[in-house]
């Protein structure tokens, strides 16, 4: 009964964009060590000064802090209470993984929550979800966009036309 | 007299194996997303059930995380 049973937890916390960057750099710190206190961090990443899709108390703009690691259970409530109470942390979001989870690092593109720059025309489900072995894995990627190829007719000169013209009403 | 042919849309992640769908990726999310900040229902959309849950969620975490917008024109 002694034994600790740790699950994998990710934490995304937002930093109010306006805090100057020594300010975010010490917060950030203190938040990493009080975390490296109680969980064992596995990845972390930094998205600095990202717009938010919507107002958070009046910030436009928020530093994120995006992080996986393994915890106890009951730590996380201690966790999430502190990260509640913190004035300079505006949003948090505190959430499993579920169990075949690979963490990946997103580029600026996969986060652009811009629907105007939505391009449609690319696959909607990306290559990372596919299952190595599968059949799928194997297939190469299909073409998303097909060339239509407009057939242009050889254009008669204006001569010809006006003879035929001609013809047809001398048949008449 | 000829009868309407209704044909099944297959579900995109089904085909694609996906075992989870990540609230950050906000490239897979948007296209299941439309321009009222609404969730596509999957008549139109063609996934399964099992994988518009996690899509479902997917986008209500990503909303909470502002990555998403809750409604349309929330950033004036």
């Amino acid at each position: 009964m002694t034994e600790k049973t740790t699950n994998s937890y990710e934490l995304l916390a937002i930093f109010a964009g306006s805090l100057r960057e020594s300010e975010f750099k010490k917060e950030l710190e203190r938040l990493e060590t009080e975390l490296a206190r109680i969980a064992k961090i596995l990845n972390k990443v930094v998205w600095a000064s990202r717009p938010l899709a919507y107002k958070i108390d009046g910030e436009m703009t928020g530093n994120y802090f995006v992080t996986h690691f393994e915890a106890e259970g009951k730590e996380i409530n201690k966790l999430d209470n502190s990260l509640r109470l913190d004035p300079k942390i505006i949003r948090h979001l505190i959430c499993k993984t579920p169990k075949n989870y690979k963490w990946r690092e997103y580029t600026e593109e996969d986060l652009e929550h811009d629907f105007t720059k939505l391009d449609r025309t690319e696959a909607a489900v990306e290559p990372r979800f596919v299952k190595k072995g599968t059949a799928a894995a194997k297939r190469p990627a299909a073409a998303t966009t097909k060339k239509i190829e407009k057939k242009i007719e050889p254009q008669a000169d204006a001569g010809e036309i006006d003879k035929q013209l001609d013809d047809i009403l001398a048949d008449l | 007299m000829v009868k309407n042919s209704s044909v099944r849309k297959l579900c995109k992640f089904c085909a694609a194996h996906a075992e989870f769908i990540d609230y950050k990726d906000v490239r897979i999310l948007r296209r299941y997303i439309n321009l009222d900040g609404k969730i596509q229902p999957r008549k139109y959309s063609g996934v399964c059930l099992k994988h518009q849950r996690m899509l479902s969620n997917a986008i209500k975490k990503a909303r909470i995380a502002a990555l998403v917008p809750f409604v349309r024109d929330a950033v004036l």
